[in-house]
This record gives structure tokens, C-alpha cells and sequence, in this order.
């Protein structure tokens, strides 16, 4: 091989390697090069937000049935078709990301299974929990710290799983309520799981490195924040 | 006694609002209707898009709304459709043949949108400006629509009783 020749493979296999170098870096992987345990994951964002949607449409349909103020069940009617349009936007980034969401959403309720609840409205710091995730899979032979859905379950912080299986026991709970009491306690909690949720995807939106996903979360954060401001709306009205 | 200039001015510069009022109203009943459909078919509900036009007056309260509420954002939005097909209509002075009123009524549309967008919704109505981030790429297309509308109103400034050759053949005197 001449010098030259030699010179133009050292060449071409130098820009094929940056090329596909660059290529990987830039692809929005769920399963990606990010093994920083601080960085908060894509999938586990987008099954606590597919899990939060449905608890809302839930509790909406409750509201349905037991709401005795016309404004409530206006709120209720109007959380319903927010949260399920919503969801329709969680299910589709989670499958342009390339996330098992139902699996996902396994694991994480497993792990919240196994969990004892912690103290009431303790908001711990922010931080990292990368064990008491258990082992779903039957029969696969990947390396259970490698299997996708339990990578993306990790990095769910224990307040987050905590404060979810409260807001579920808590609209279980309405399910015994009906007409005025029903609409103090329904817009309360409503208000505090909007509180909520918006804080932890406000946090979410500041660290996600997957871009799209940062872009739809800052478009949905302010829907919350108008349920928030609907219902301290209506709890003024019912005070007054 | 007004002079032949004022007489031929006055009317036109009429028929040419008149013209766009009517043509920003039918572009704004398209542009709102399609809206509506399409919020009823993802599940948002037919009158949300008129509710959040009533958010310049009631702020997130409008969500709560009812039918007075979808009734007040029909009329601000009408009314405001008529403002921008005005608009244009003086502009373009009535002059656009369609195929080029229909060129520049997409781009006045898009026009249109960007002010709307960024510049009148940020302050006006905040609530309104929050959800349309959720389906921008809708957004620009009802105005785009909007803005195919107008291209009507140069055929009918120029069909109009109002229009300066109409109302300079009036002014002439009839032969004893």
C-alpha cells in the first residue's frame, strides 16, 4: 500500500469513528452512556407522570359521581380531559425514547409495594436510591442491573414513591365521601397533588439531559400550575 | 357640497374596511370552528378553545366557565378577527388579484400569528398562552387558515357599492 493510500484509510477510518462517536453521543438513549447515579432518568419521570395521570383521572371520575358543587365538577370534568390528553403526550414520548412504560411502571410499583410509608408531609432532599428495586423478570438472561426497566426505575427518589402511594390511599379514601365534604377534601388534595407533581417535574425539567422530553415538560408544568391556581380558586370560593 | 376626491376617498376607504370586517369574520368563524373540532377530537372538549379567549377577562377562571363564558370569547374573538381582516384589507388597499391575495393572506396569517403568540398573549391572556404551547404547530395552522380567508376581501372591496369606480360612475352626470 503507497503512503498516500495509507494516509487517505488512516483518514477515512479517523472521520468514521468521530462521525459515529458523535452520532451516539447525540441520540437521546433511555439506556445511554449517562451512568451518573445523580441524574435524574427519563423513564422513571415518564411512568411517575403516567402513574400521576391516571390517579387524577380516577379521582376526577370519583368527582363525577359524589361532587355536589357545580364548580367542582367543572374542575373535576376539566382535570379529567387535561390529564388523559396529557397522558396521551407521556405515552407517545415514552415510545419515541424507546421506554417499556408498563414495565417501568411495574417495577415501580413493586418497589413501592415493599416499601413502608415514611413520616407524613416530610419532603426528604433530593437524593439517589439506586436499591430496593426487585427483580421482575422471569427467564431473561441479561444482568439484572442492565435490564432496561430497571435501569430507568433507579434514580426514583423514596419521597417521590412514598408521597405517590399517599395520593393513592388518600383518593381511595374519597371513595367514602359525598357531597360538601367530598368537595373539600376532593379540591384540597387535588391542590396538593398538583403542588406536588409540579415541584418534582419543575426539578426533573432542570436536570433532564433528553431534550424533548425538557421541552414537553416545560409545556406541561404550566397546565398543572393552572389546576393548582384552579383549585386555591375554588377553595377561596368555598371559604367566602 | 363634498368635492369629487373626498366623495371617491371616503366610501372607498368604507368599502375597504367593510370588506375586511366581513372577510376577518369568516376567516375567524373557519379559523375558531376548526379549533373546536379538533379540541373535541384529542378530548380537551369542543368550547375550550373559546373558554381560553375569555381568559383576557377571567384569568384561569375561565376554565371553570360556562356557557356565558364560551359566548364572551366568541364575540372577542370575532371581534378581533374583524380588527386584523380590517387590517389587511387596508393594507392590501383591495387591490390583490386571488391567487397573489391568497399568497399574502397565508403569510399576513402567519403575521398574525406571531404577534398573537408573542406579543399580545404573553400579557393579555396568560392562561391562553399556556395551553396553545401544548399544540403550537395547530396554532400557526388556525391562522394560517385565517389569513386564506382574507384573501376573499380584495373581490369583495372591489364588489362593493363603496368602491371608488362604483361610486365615481355614481357622481357622474347624466347627459340631458
Amino acid at each position: 500500500m503507497s503512503a498516500g493510500a495509507a494516509r487517505t484509510s488512516a483518514l477515512l477510518v479517523t472521520v468514521a469513528v468521530a462521525t459515529s462517536t458523535w452520532i451516539a453521543c447525540d441520540v437521546p438513549s433511555v439506556d445511554g452512556a449517562d451512568e451518573d447515579p445523580g441524574s435524574v432518568r427519563p423513564g422513571n419521570v415518564l411512568a411517575q407522570m403516567h402513574m400521576m395521570n391516571i390517579t387524577m383521572i380516577e379521582a376526577a371520575q370519583l368527582a363525577e359521581d359524589r361532587a355536589a358543587d357545580d364548580d367542582v365538577l367543572d374542575y373535576a370534568d376539566r382535570l379529567q380531559k387535561d390529564h388523559s390528553f396529557a397522558d396521551g403526550k407521556v405515552v407517545s414520548m415514552a415510545h419515541q425514547l424507546h421506554v417499556d412504560l408498563d414495565a417501568v411502571v411495574a417495577q415501580l410499583r413493586q418497589t413501592m409495594r415493599s416499601m413502608d410509608a415514611p413520616g407524613q408531609g416530610q419532603r426528604e432532599d433530593q437524593g439517589v436510591v439506586d436499591q430496593g428495586v426487585v427483580d421482575q423478570g422471569e427467564g431473561d438472561e441479561t444482568p439484572r442491573r442492565d435490564r432496561p426497566h430497571i435501569r430507568e426505575a433507579r434514580g426514583v427518589v423514596p419521597r417521590q414513591l412514598a408521597d405517590m402511594k399517599a395520593l393513592e390511599r388518600e383518593v381511595e379514601n374519597l371513595r367514602q365521601l359525598e357531597g360538601p365534604d367530598f368537595d373539600r377534601q376532593f379540591v384540597r388534595l387535588m391542590k396538593r397533588a398538583h403542588e406536588m407533581s409540579v415541584d418534582d417535574l419543575s426539578r426533573a425539567r432542570a436536570q433532564l439531559r433528553a431534550e424533548a422530553l425538557g421541552n414537553m415538560l416545560s409545556d406541561i408544568v404550566p397546565i398543572l400550575e393552572q389546576h393548582v391556581a384552579l383549585a386555591r380558586s375554588l377553595e377561596q370560593r368555598s371559604r367566602s | 357640497m363634498p368635492s369629487t376626491d373626498e366623495s371617491r376617498i371616503a366610501p372607498r376607504w368604507a368599502a375597504l374596511v367593510e370588506a375586511g370586517v366581513v372577510a376577518g369574520l369568516v376567516g375567524g368563524t373557519l379559523m375558531a370552528l376548526v379549533a373546536m373540532i379538533r379540541a373535541a377530537a384529542v378530548g380537551l372538549g369542543f368550547w375550550l378553545p373559546m373558554k381560553l379567549v375569555s381568559g383576557v377577562y377571567l384569568g384561569v377562571d375561565t376554565l371553570l366557565g360556562n356557557g356565558g363564558v364560551v359566548l364572551l370569547g366568541i364575540v372577542t374573538h370575532l371581534v378581533v378577527a374583524s380588527f386584523w381582516g380590517a387590517v389587511f384589507t387596508l393594507v392590501t388597499r383591495g387591490r390583490l388579484r386571488f391567487q397573489v391575495a391568497f399568497g399574502t393572506g397565508l403569510f399576513y396569517g402567519a403575521g398574525v400569528w406571531l404577534v398573537m403568540t408573542y406579543l399580545v398573549l404573553p400579557w393579555a391572556d396568560r392562561t391562553m398562552f399556556d395551553r396553545v404551547n401544548l399544540s403550537m404547530g395547530w396554532f400557526f395552522f388556525y391562522h394560517l387558515l385565517f389569513g386564506a380567508a382574507l384573501s376573499l376581501s380584495p373581490a369583495m372591496a372591489r364588489s362593493s357599492k363603496g368602491s371608488s369606480r362604483s361610486s365615481t360612475d355614481h357622481r357622474l352626470p347624466t347627459p340631458a
